[in-house]
């Protein structure tokens, strides 16, 4: 396992509000769930405390200098909801690990804004990802919205004009 | 006439790599046209990885009036191909056809080429 690396952020009291997940080229599900494997058992998503025992830091660290990051996926815990922050490259390769993390939101019914801003590559994959999610909270009530996004998104979004299939988070003043 | 061949290994990294490609020989591209190649080449890597087999190949031509982009694999061309999005498939086509100044297939689906035209 060299491709990609996890680490997590949130350091004081016992639940972190912040963590993050990076992923290299070609780590897809593998990586996930060989970290998921080496964590053991992780109710509520990832519950990462930042000086965790369980996991290796030095061989996290390790992980972290050898390859640049293209994708990363942030969660930031706001009032009442969670900010999901994608950064990077959303394409076939991370689209399934998006849409498994806002399954798992859903799970436990959190509020969540998918916010899009910070994606420099998005394809028709991810753009399905997050079409499926909003979807999947049109039929069952999940407070789900997604940010107007960078010009990548716009120019994605407005070429297959999926707008109104989207639930747009307000713009804010 | 620049003419680039290049395989791709049948794994998700090679839409980044796909990607670069476009970046490195699309010459003649202005920067936004540049990111439309570069959409359209992952899209057709992007389907090749779902629906194709064996290496992907993908060649990139330019001249002084164009730039062609084609995307190859091993499979049989048996999946139907046609720019109808449903729920989950089509996009990736629909975007090629909407941003590309031509496109088509050869072999069935197992050559996807699309062209786009410089500005003068």
């Amino acid at each position: 396992m060299t491709r990609g690396c996890l680490g997590a952020a949130g350091i004081g009291g016992s639940r972190p509000s912040t963590w993050v997940l990076h992923l290299g080229p070609g780590s897809v599900g593998s990586t996930w769930s060989a970290f998921a494997r080496r964590l053991g058992s992780l109710p509520q998503s990832l519950r990462v405390a930042a000086s965790s025992d369980r996991v290796n830091l030095d061989e996290m660290s390790t992980l972290l200098n050898t390859e640049p990051l293209h994708f990363e996926v942030i969660d930031l815990r706001e009032p009442a909801r969670v900010r999901v922050k994608l950064r990077g490259e959303l394409d076939l390769a991370t689209a399934g690990l998006v849409a498994d993390h806002l399954r798992r939101l859903c799970e436990r019914r959190d509020a969540v804004v998918l916010d899009l801003d910070d994606l420099t590559f998005i394809d028709a994959a991810g753009m399905r990802a997050i079409l499926g999610a909003a979807e999947h909270a049109a039929g069952d009530g999940w407070a789900f919205t997604v940010t107007r996004g960078s010009s990548a998104v716009r120019r994605l979004f407005e070429l297959l004009d999926v707008d109104r299939l989207l639930p747009l988070e307000a713009e804010a003043s | 006439m620049n003419d680039h061949t290049v395989n791709l290994p049948r794994e998700a990294a090679s839409l980044r790599a796909a990607r670069e490609l476009i970046q490195i020989h699309g010459v003649g591209l202005s920067a936004a046209r540049l990111g439309d190649v570069g959409l359209m080449a992952s899209e057709l890597v992007s389907n090749a990885l779902r629906h194709g087999r064996g290496v992907i190949t993908i060649r990139i031509t330019s001249g002084p009036d164009d730039v062609t982009v084609e995307v190859a694999d091993e499979g049989h061309g048996e999946v139907a191909i046609a720019p109808t999005p449903g729920v989950f498939g089509g996009w990736g086509l629909r975007l090629v056809d909407e941003l590309a100044d031509a496109w088509g297939a050869r072999n069935g689906s197992t050559r996807v080429w699309f062209c786009v035209l410089l500005e003068p």
